[in-house]
């Protein structure tokens, strides 16, 4: 049995006794809190994570735009990380990567050049190969941006600003989706077809004062339900419908397959 | 005096017995008095697994006495051709006397060697016996060994049966006092091994009796055998099983004059409970028919588990230890010539036993396993855990005694710079995260006493991970080597290297996370680095105020920050228009020198030593924010989130 040793030699400078449990809960707090609020899940309102925002105002910003031409992804990953997002270079590049994979977004919002990988196993070239740009759809993420359609605040080191939100006239959260992990907590949002939910967007804005149910019915009139960028099928309609009800809801997938004969066989 | 033929003495007879009795009872001190009651007992035993017994009494008479009454055939009275004496005379008082050498009055028996009655006797005070057999009464006596007349034919009688009644003598033994609980012990267990039959202990001796004040008496009789035995135990033990019922397994060979039965029940603890008897006496050393038990058991499991994937193709196998972790069970072997080592019977020494229990266990328990799938399955898995945790505990054991196989020769990490004193009392380790920070750490410290450790980006979770995975992963065999102390049941606070252990995670919060991280690590596997409060927080600053032409001045809060602004402007110092503030993301983004002045300088430092008032309840929190349950985690934080303190976007 070990007794309690209070002998340690005190040096001069300040120790203050602090308990494991508060500091553990404090700590834990923030970490979590952070990571809900401020890296893993979307905001409602432009469908992005703090680094997917700050990814395409900085392309926004530094001129990486459709009718320029393309640009070295380690210059905007450079800008990315330098202005606005002090984390790693790799997490901000994959981020890059992914949004330009039209596998991966329904929509992309950014548009490369180069190799960015394949469904399979590849992955992207290294950053310092491959180009992009925004593609066309992400310049209506950002349009009027500087018509004070969104707040600014400063940045990480205060010598710049950069957007809390997105202007987005896309319905970006639903269109593209997201999925995410926090902490206690996760998010998982299927993307769904843009004209479909365009479509029943615009018979909401026209029925303001329709009932739960009659919206109910009108989407599911207007959206059919997810739409991937992979394809598939979709196994029953009851958790399209959970989904649209509750926020919550689970479908089963199914893949097709293709089968090429093979000449020389 | 001369050592020649005079000095050479023969002992006649029971002499022998008086003169050296720990060669036929094992001591003289209450382990040798009880083994007289069973000398006794047993041979009433043999006559009930001959068949002719079926209830046996035995009383605790006062002044040392001891009453055995059984129902058999009584011991024959008829004149011995050889020894021109009495049977039952020659029973009790010749050596290698008896009628278990194969003669055809015994199939199988626990007595062997003839000498059990006869050593009671020599050893007795006074012993008397009183045989019903062929319609008399047959009474004799005997003083040390010696009979004090001739056998008593007496008056008729219905029925048989034997009654022997000795004290035990204290001249030859240290204490005469028996003990009921062991005498009852030992009868529940022959009760358990010899289906059907009744033993009933009562304690007659003066003042003793029970919470009641009644006599104490206890009758035990058990008609399920072993089954019953192993039901018994697991109850006592009170662990959850892993299988509902009883396995039971039994063959017989008449030719060979062997026959086995096994009785095994799988629970949820951690202890092996294999006991193993030969006709009926229990062989606590084990030997050959455990073995052969032990064998059968590995390999039927083995193969088991093998053939349902539960042991992957590639892991090792199962040993014997995994298998039998939370195993009951009851190995019990009859043979016509049991052959013990020693007269106190504690090891069976037949080659033949092996054989017989292995091939019997391997046939019908591989059976039971094909019958019972999902029972089998659960054992088989039960036994694969068991097999994890022992890689783990012994990698554990490795990594604390011998650091060197694990971490190359000199035993300390790689990435550790050391600090140049080796007191430990005067030496600081510092744990920094990454090597950028680690860098700057570096080229800070007084590298007389104080030493960097960096770790690299997240360490593991340990309250999610088992053991074996937290001891594989490297930072944490760098921690554990650098601390020098092991960890768990191996830690030893007097090999700690550092008497200072400081956590100087960055200033935002995954820097904050790496903090949790590691103090779950120490909480779970070095908890008396913290009792004794060797842990510490290291503080650095989250602002650097830029004044001009000034020093600049350093927050470690955001309301110090607002203040010290306040005072310094106040005072007539100037901030610059631009970049007046900078908030430190990391230490690798200050100067080594910034961070000696600010967070490593023993003179002006602030350290945070961390403390534990409530145990329990810090369990219970680490349970909670860093364990498996999502539920409650979501739960805490939701009531918690207003206490943040400050959010990082």
């Amino acid at each position: 049995m070990v007794t309690k040793q209070t002998a340690i030699p005190e040096n001069s400078g300040r120790v203050e006794p602090v308990d494991l449990r508060s500091e553990m809960s404090r700590s834990y707090l923030d970490y979590a809190m952070s990571v809900i609020v401020g890296r893993a899940l979307p905001d409602v309102r432009d469908g992005l994570k703090p680094v997917h925002r700050r990814v395409i105002y900085a392309m926004y910003d530094g001129g990486y735009r459709p009718d320029r031409s393309y640009t070295k992804c380690s210059r905007v990953v450079g800008d990315v990380m330098g202005n606005y997002h002090p984390h790693g270079d790799t997490a901000i590049y994959d981020t890059l990567v992914r949004l330009t994979q039209d596998w991966v977004m329904r929509y992309p919002l950014v548009s490369g050049q180069g190799n960015f990988g394949s469904p399979g196993n590849d992955g992207a070239a290294a950053m310092r190969y491959t180009e992009s740009r925004m593609s066309q759809l992400a310049m209506e993420m950002v349009r009027d941006i500087d018509e004070d359609t969104i707040d600014f605040i400063p940045n990480y080191d205060g010598r710049t600003q950069e957007p809390t939100v997105l202007p987005a006239r896309i319905p970006n959260l639903l269109v593209n989706g997201s999925s995410g992990i926090a902490v206690g907590m996760a998010t998982n949002i299927p993307p769904h077809n843009l004209r479909e939910v365009a479509a029943g967007i615009q018979w909401s804005l026209l029925n303001p004062k329709a009932t739960k149910d009659e919206l109910f019915n009108a989407l599911r009139e207007h959206i059919k339900g997810p739409d991937f960028p992979t394809g598939g099928l979709i196994v029953g309609r009851t958790g399209i419908e959970d989904y649209f009800k509750t926020g919550r809801g689970s479908i089963t997938m199914r893949a097709v397959v293709d089968v090429t004969e093979c000449c020389c066989s | 005096m001369s050592y020649d033929a005079s000095a050479i003495q023969v002992l006649e007879g029971l002499d022998a017995v008086r003169k050296r009795p720990g060669m036929y009872i094992g001591s003289t001190g209450e382990r040798g008095l009880h083994h007289l009651v069973y000398e006794i007992v047993d041979n009433s035993v043999d006559e009930a697994l001959a068949g002719h017994a079926t209830d046996i009494f035995v009383t605790i008479l006062d002044d040392a006495k001891i009453c055995v009454i059984d129902n058999g055939r009584g011991i024959p009275v008829d004149m011995h051709k050889t020894e021109k004496k009495a049977a039952l005379e020659v029973v009790f008082t010749v050596l290698h006397a008896g009628g278990k050498f194969g003669g055809g009055g015994y199939q199988v028996s626990g007595g062997l060697h003839g000498v059990g009655a006869s050593v009671v006797n020599a050893l007795s005070s006074h012993l008397s016996v009183e045989v019903k057999r062929d319609g008399f009464l047959w009474t004799q006596s005997y003083k040390r060994g010696v009979p004090t007349a001739a056998l008593k034919k007496g008056s008729k009688v219905e029925g048989t049966g034997t009654k022997i009644t000795f004290q035990a003598d204290k001249e030859i033994f240290e204490t005469t006092e028996y003990s009921f609980e062991t005498l009852a012990t030992r009868f529940r267990e022959m009760a358990f091994l010899n289906k059907g039959l009744a033993l009933t202990l009562t304690d007659k001796r003066k003042g003793r009796v029970d919470e009641k004040g009644e006599v104490r008496s206890v009758r035990y009789k058990y008609d399920g055998g072993i089954v019953d035995f192993v039901n018994y135990l697991n109850k006592t033990k009170g662990d959850a099983l892993v299988h509902k019922d009883v396995i039971h397994i039994e063959n017989s060979d008449d030719k060979k004059g062997i026959s086995a039965e096994v009785a095994l029940q799988w629970n949820f603890g951690y202890q092996e409970a294999v006991y193993t008897f030969a006709n009926t006496i229990n062989t606590p050393e084990g030997g050959m028919h455990e073995e052969g038990f032990r064998a059968a058991l590995t390999a039927t499991v083995n193969k088991y588990a093998k053939q349902w994937n539960i042991l992957k193709e590639k892991d090792p196998k199962l040993t014997g230890e995994d298998i039998r972790e939370g195993l009951t069970a009851i190995v019990s072997v009859k043979l016509r010539d049991p052959q013990f080592e020693g007269q106190t019977k504690t090891k069976l020494g037949n080659t033949e036993a092996k054989t017989f229990v292995q091939t019997m266990t391997n046939d019908l328990l591989a059976k039971w396993f094909e019958e019972h799938p999902g029972e089998g399955k659960d054992v088989a898995r039960k036994a694969v855990s068991a097999a994890t945790a022992r890689l783990a505990a012994r990698k554990a054991r490795d990594l604390a005694r011998s650091r060197k196989g694990l971490l190359g020769s000199s035993g300390l990490p790689g990435k550790l710079s050391d600090c140049q004193s080796t007191e430990p009392s005067e030496c600081e380790l510092y744990i920094v995260e990454g090597d950028s920070a680690g860098g700057s750490a570096k080229n800070g410290r007084d590298s007389k006493t104080q030493a960097i450790l960096p770790i690299r980006g997240k360490i593991l979770n340990v309250e999610k991970a088992r053991i074996d995975r937290v001891l594989a992963n490297t930072e944490v065999q760098a921690l554990v080597s650098a601390l020098g102390t092991g960890v768990q049941e191996e830690f030893d606070a007097n090999k700690l290297r550092y008497h200072k252990l400081v956590l100087m995670a960055d200033a935002d919060v995954d820097g904050q996370h790496i903090r949790t991280l590691l103090l779950t690590l120490l909480f779970r596997f070095m908890r008396p680095l913290i009792d004794l409060g060797h842990v510490y927080l290291g503080q650095p600053p989250l602002y650097k105020i830029k004044w001009i032409k000034e020093a600049p001045s350093y927050a470690y809060t955001e309301r110090e920050k607002d203040g010290l602004i306040e005072a310094g402007l106040k005072a007539g110092k100037r901030l610059p228009k631009e970049e007046a503030l900078q908030r430190y993301k990391g230490l690798g983004e200050m100067n080594a020198d910034e961070l000696w002045e600010t967070t490593m300088n023993p003179q002006s430092r602030v350290l945070l030593r961390v403390t534990l008032d409530d145990a329990a309840a810090a369990d219970q929190l680490f349970n909670v924010l860093m364990g498996e349950d999502v539920e409650s985690r979501r739960s805490f934080i939701q009531h918690n989130a207003r206490d943040v303190r400050f959010l990082d976007i």
